[in-house]
């Protein structure tokens, strides 16, 4: 997918649509708009990124999975077998793009599917059919003839490596807001290693560790207002 | 880990946490029954549930969405008696297959909880009786007769935000003999209005698709949104045009824009002025245009010789370097350059000087010879739908009585048609001109839209009967005698409307969930027993095919498409107005107006000063919309509360330095006649003499439980001023202090 951040206006559309396609609940958002802006006054930027399941080559989501539920479609979609989900939410803390959400009503972990459903039907996933400004393309980048393609072409689009996305950076930000590249982060062949061969015990006190690393994290946010993309890491 | 630099969604992290701790303690998962079922899925698919829009068995219906007023075309996909998902109708010209967050969202509306389910009665301070339409026809009807008698019918007002059932709501005004009609104006476009009618005899619109060179002074086109604008001003930019945006406020235009222009609040008039000095003075304007199209050319000129950029910067804080450029580019873009005239924003009701900075707008405007240009202003003629007098049984005598506003009246002449809800509370209180008794009040509340809800409020329970009409118990129906629940736009039919040359139908998706009504049954059982049953003996089919006939359609053949474009040839201009271009009293486009004048004003734009200066610590209260909320009726809605539960208030990092404010610190904002809390936003983002706080929060009814006391309301600290010529509210021009409480 491409997202086109000259285009893109934030009006959160594609994130209500696919709520509403995917009938969830109101917490649960498989695409956010993050808002940012930059500057002293009078001389601020501002600018809107939207984000969601990046759909990895290799993605560290898939590799943490202890029942195999996440798994990656030959076509490239990154999908959960909901039913195979345990809700143990590994995956959610190895997303780098924390683009998971848990379902706390189904207790299952949930996230962008591309909404293959639909695009088996030939229509396009919900947040591309809803965006008023036209600003995401959907399509196969394998094929140089699709629209996709072109658009990556015309636009110059940055491609978000080792990931299905692409964007048109903002005229107003410069690549560091743009997500980094995919690196799979250490600590998740750690715990492929150590943890998802142990049993249940294990598990609960790696549940404690997705706790603790989420606390940090959020923790860490309140400082992140600036700098180049490895620090954010 | 990426994170977001900067997110507004610290609490879905927090939720995130919350969940992570459900799943500690929970990792011996049983299967639960029925989750799936309950969420709508289907098991067994590899993926527990499929997408609402794809799933088998369904119907689609067309239809109108109303989470807004654009009136974009829907299809609305139902599955087994549900509204599963809502999705712009790819054949409607408005939507054009495209959606915003609350039209997608319009299911949460129709399925919220907290939504009225039958008529209330009121027994008690926010005690509430459910009783049967019977009842309360019966209660309300007799009540009307009995304050008519007494007082007059002038005695009753509606108040109304005007949806498409208004004609039915102003027919039972003029039955009932009440002159007092009255809409939300001048809260909203009054000034706007007053200042186009008068220069151009009507309000032009932006060709925003062709655009080259725009303006927007405040127009937030990316916060109050409109499917059809965001598409065309989005093409525009991609095929080259410069958006230029003047606002104190980083709004989501002047995000997006090429450039922000982050002018001294309520001084955007000095900037269109110097942009015509310069303009005029390198003759850089349509001299042709000017002389074919306009009266008062010498006029005008000759008075912003005085508005020079260098004068301008010091009111405006805007470089004269700036000025200047913008007015060359903008005058090398004519005619495909505009200034946009604006809803709400700089010129429509917010500040003192609204008028005289629309005249100059509308005049700057005129200069660039753009009117009719692609890519200018455009005066439409709207499509003329049939008569339905012929279905509607007999004409209703004219009222008698003056209104109580004195709109369209001696002091008011500009402001017929507009009128001054502001100014009903003070009316109500000292029951001048005469008693006002009783009011109705349809798809609006003005406890929350106009200014000073606490004199509302106060003024409110002075009345004897006091009827809303809405989906929800919003803030004004929560002080209501009777509170009639109106079925929400997926479960009814309204009047048919004209968008452009594309008529269009809303329709019912589903039935009726609740013991509610179409309003035009409610107005029907109103009148009904009010005595003036007789004006109402039609149905809405009658009355929609009537609007239909010349068409050669029906209701009943509109319903399978929801909408239908039809061919009218334009009809011929009114006796006395052939030899008129533009309907004002000279024919032409007014740069000196005549109708300003006899009304008391200069008749070319001045400078006016805005009424009120922040000074130390007392700072400008400024407000506007958001791209997920719609005024103040869609904070409840689940999907789009969770988009943004509550407001915030902006506050210039480095007065809120001075003021020893941190972001997210609670506040509290003072003014003259209230105070509320909120938290505080600190940011680079806006001017240091203004405040902002996004419109429609702060809801006081606790029957819209999520919406509840989130965030705050700035009609509590608006007082309630009337602006010259035009009456509007001027809800900007109110100082506040600002003070951490925690």
């Amino acid at each position: 997918m491409l997202i086109d951040l000259s285009k893109c206006v934030g009006c959160e559309a594609c994130t209500v649509n696919c709520q509403a396609e995917w009938q969830l609940e109101p917490e649960e958002q498989f695409t956010k708009v993050h808002r940012y802006e930059t500057g002293k006054f009078p001389q601020v930027k501002g600018g809107v990124v939207p984000t969601q399941c990046f759909h990895c080559h290799q993605p560290p989501c898939v590799e943490v999975c202890p029942t195999g539920a996440s798994y990656k479609r030959p076509d490239g979609i990154v999908a959960i077998d909901e039913d195979k989900c345990i809700g143990c939410c590994y995956c959610l803390s190895a997303c780098p793009y924390g683009a998971r959400c848990f379902d706390s009503s189904r207790r299952i972990v949930r996230k962008c599917y591309f909404c293959y459903p639909r695009i088996e039907q030939g229509k396009e996933p919900a947040c591309v059919n809803t965006c008023m400004a036209g600003a995401r393309t959907f399509g196969d980048v394998d094929d140089p003839t699709s629209a996709i393609s072109k658009a990556i072409k015309e636009t110059k689009a940055v491609p978000i490596r080792g990931t299905s996305i692409f964007y048109v950076p903002s005229p107003h930000l410069d690549r560091s807001f743009l997500p980094p590249d995919l690196k799979e982060p250490g600590f998740v062949r750690w715990w492929k290693g150590v943890i998802q061969p142990g049993g249940k015990a294990v598990m609960a006190a790696a549940a404690g560790a997705v706790v603790v690393s989420l606390a940090i994290n959020t923790i860490n946010k309140g400082g992140g207002t600036g700098g180049d993309a490895d620090a954010r890491k | 880990m990426w994170q977001p630099k900067l997110s507004r969604r610290r609490f879905l992290k927090a939720g995130a946490i919350t969940g992570a701790l459900a799943v500690g303690s929970s990792l011996l998962r049983q299967p639960v029954g029925g989750l799936a079922e309950a969420a709508g899925g289907v098991s067994g698919s590899g993926l527990a549930t499929l997408p609402a829009a794809v799933a088998g068995s369904e119907k689609v219906i067309p239809s109108l969405c109303e989470m807004c007023s654009a009136k974009c075309g829907i299809l609305a996909y139902v599955r087994e008696g549900r509204v599963v998902k809502i999705e712009g109708n790819p054949k409607d010209p408005q939507a054009a297959g495209k959606l915003c967050a609350r039209g997608s969202a319009g299911m949460k509306t129709l399925y919220d909880p907290d939504r009225l389910k039958s008529p209330m009665k009121r027994v008690g301070e926010g005690k509430f009786d459910p009783i049967s339409w019977d009842q309360a026809f019966q209660e309300i009807g007799p009540k009307l007769k009995e304050l008519k008698l007494q007082y007059g019918p002038q005695t009753l007002v509606w108040a109304a935000h005007p949806e498409l059932p208004a004609p039915l709501e102003q027919r039972f005004m003029a039955a009932f003999g009440s002159p007092n009609y009255t809409g939300h104006a001048p809260t909203c476009y009054s000034s706007r209005s007053v200042a186009y009618q008068a220069t151009y005899g009507g309000v032009p619109g932006v060709d925003y698709q062709n655009v080259r060179y725009y303006i927007a002074p405040g127009r937030n086109l990316l916060g109050g949104i409109k499917n059809p604008e965001v598409r065309k001003i989005v093409a525009a930019r991609k095929a080259g045009a410069k958006i230029v945006v003047l606002d104190p406020r980083m709004s989501e235009l002047a995000m997006w824009a090429d450039e922000w222009l982050p002018i001294r609040p309520g001084t955007d008039g000095a900037f269109m002025l110097a942009l015509m000095h310069v303009i005029i003075k390198e003759k850089l304007y349509d001299a042709e245009f000017v002389a074919a199209k306009t009266v008062g050319f010498d006029q005008l000129a000759a008075k912003v010789q005085e508005y020079s950029p260098e004068w301008a910067e010091k009111i405006t804080d805007i470089p004269a370097a700036t000025i200047t450029r913008i007015a060359r580019e903008l005058a090398q873009a004519r005619p495909a350059a505009a200034v946009d005239p604006c809803w709400h924003a700089a010129f429509g009701s917010q500040y003192y000087n609204s008028v005289q900075g629309g005249r100059a707008a509308a005049c700057l405007n005129a200069l660039l010879g753009n009117l009719g240009a692609k890519g200018g202003l455009i005066l439409g003629s709207p499509l003329k739908l049939g008569d339905p007098t012929g279905v509607m049984g007999p004409e209703p005598p004219k009222p008698t009585a003056p209104r109580w506003d004195g709109a369209g009246g001696k002091e008011w002449p500009l402001a017929k048609g507009l009128g001054m809800i502001q100014t009903l509370p003070l009316r109500i209180l000292e029951g001048k001109p005469y008693p006002i008794k009783a009011l109705i009040v349809s798809h609006l509340n003005p406890i929350r839209s106009c200014p000073d809800s606490g004199k509302f409020i106060q003024a409110l329970k002075q009345l004897e009967l006091v009827v809303t009409i809405d989906i929800q118990m919003n803030d004004t129906a929560y002080h209501s005698h009777y509170v009639l629940p109106e079925s929400t736009y997926l479960e009814r039919f309204d009047p048919v409307m004209a968008v452009g040359p594309t008529i269009v139908l809303r329709q019912p998706a589903v039935a009726p969930l609740f013991n509610t009504k179409p309003e035009e049954e409610i107005i029907a059982g109103l009148a009904q027993a009010a005595g003036i049953g007789q004006y109402f003996n039609f149905t809405l089919e009658q009355y929609n095919n009537a609007l239909l006939a010349p068409f050669g359609i029906t209701q009943e053949q509109l319903k399978a498409q929801g909408q239908i474009k039809v061919n009218q040839k334009p009809t011929a201009p009114e006796p006395g107005e052939e030899s008129k271009e533009f309907k004002t009293p000279s024919g032409k486009i007014e740069l000196a107006s005549q109708a300003i004048a006899s009304a008391g004003g200069s008749p070319v734009p001045v400078w006016e000063p805005p009424l009120v200066k922040p000074q130390g610590d007392k700072l400008r209260l400024i407000q506007g919309h958001v791209p997920m909320h719609t005024h103040n009726t869609t904070q409840n809605n689940a999907y789009l509360h969770a988009l943004m539960p509550e407001n915030e208030l902006w506050i210039h990092t480095q007065v809120a330095a001075r003021l020893g404010i941190r972001d997210g610190d609670l506040v509290e904002v003072t003014s003259e006649v209230g105070k509320v809390r909120i938290k505080a936003k600190v940011t680079e983002a806006i001017h240091p003499e203004a405040v902002f706080m996004a419109h429609g929060f702060g809801c006081s009814s606790p029957y819209l439980t999520r919406t509840y006391n989130r965030g705050a309301s700035g009609a509590a600290l608006i007082p309630i001023l009337v602006a010259p010529l035009s009456g509007a509210a001027a809800q900007c021009e109110t100082l506040v202090t600002v003070r951490k409480v925690g």
